[in-house]
């Protein structure tokens, strides 16, 4: 910018005439380093606020406040899963036992030697839960 | 996620930072300020039904913090606390001497803008710092578009005689 344009707008701002647009072009040109000495501590002036700008709060802030905002709803859903696999497993458990009729005994055997590696095991419990909570959440959505 | 807690993270979560300074420069400490800045916000959250209906949220949201500010002041019936250090920020890559001076002068200004009339700080801070139009300041501080020009004019002055004088005397005394 050149320096009869910045006397002018300095004018106007003076005044309280020039445009937020205007503002922030002075603002741009105080902050390079061809500011003549008469102006230098309009410099401190236009440099002053540019430091304001940077003043934030504490990081924690942001934290707190999404504490209050999110969590209840998010803990909320966890105890409905938790509840539901344990209502669950339990109100299946008499219809496997129904099902199989009287091979009891033989499902006793076959229930213990399912699986004979624990990773295997592991898995399928982990994909019976996840279809049980997946129904879970489909069946809880009409309610939100 | 559902939709209003997207909007809240993305549109009103990030003007924590411009409410923290308004009721910063009202209350002149830093948890004060924090603790307005998030009662608004969880007020806010509350009534979010009745977002769709604000014309300006940011405008509202600043409103919301002075009220907030302004109450807390008249509820204590005291003056400010003020908090050594509250404004510091991490200064830039200035060389050390002129960091120093450059400090000097910016405690000058600041100490000029403290001691301005209420209304004055306020439309210094929501125009120079945080650019609002005339329109916005004057809706948030409910005030006419010339009271917040003449407010802007005296403040602007004010700070420019202050540092301008201090200056001569300065250089006066070398």
């Amino acid at each position: 910018m050149e320096r009869e344009q910045v006397a002018q707008l300095l004018e106007k701002y003076w005044q309280v005439e020039t445009t937020v647009e205007e503002e922030k072009m002075l603002a741009e040109y105080f902050r390079g380093t061809d500011v003549p000495l008469e102006w230098a501590s309009y410099r401190e002036i236009f440099s002053f606020y540019e430091q304001e700008k940077e003043v934030t709060p504490g990081e924690e802030l942001e934290e707190r406040i999404m504490e209050q905002v999110r969590p209840r709803v998010r803990l909320r859903g966890a105890w409905w899963a938790a509840a539901a696999c344990i209502v669950l497993l339990l109100g299946l458990e008499p219809l496997f036992r129904m099902s199989e009729g009287k091979r009891v005994e033989q499902r006793v055997v076959v229930v213990k030697d399912t699986y004979d590696d624990p990773q295997q095991a592991l898995a399928a419990v982990q994909k019976a839960l996840l279809i049980a909570s997946r129904n879970m959440n489909k069946g809880l959505h009409p309610l939100k | 996620m559902s939709m209003s807690l997207e909007v809240f993270q993305q549109r009103i979560l990030p003007m924590k930072d411009k409410l923290y300074r308004l009721a910063l420069r009202l209350l002149f400490n830093g948890h004060d300020a924090e603790d307005v800045v998030q009662e608004v916000m969880i007020r806010l959250w509350s009534r979010r039904e009745e977002w769709g209906q604000w014309q300006n949220l940011e405008a509202y949201c600043m409103t919301a913090v002075k009220n907030g500010c302004l109450d807390r002041l008249r509820k204590k019936q005291l003056q400010p606390v003020r908090e050594e250090g509250a404004w510091d920020v991490n200064s830039h890559d200035k060389d050390p001497q002129e960091k120093m001076i450059a400090k000097e002068t910016f405690m000058q200004i600041r100490r000029c803008m403290d001691e301005l009339p209420q209304n004055q700080q306020l439309v210094i801070q929501l125009r120079e710092v945080e650019g609002f139009s005339y329109n916005e300041i004057a809706e948030v501080l409910g005030i006419s578009l010339d009271q917040v020009k003449v407010n802007l004019f005296r403040a602007r002055n004010a700070i420019k005689k202050s540092i301008t004088q201090t200056e001569s005397s300065w250089k006066e005394n070398r």
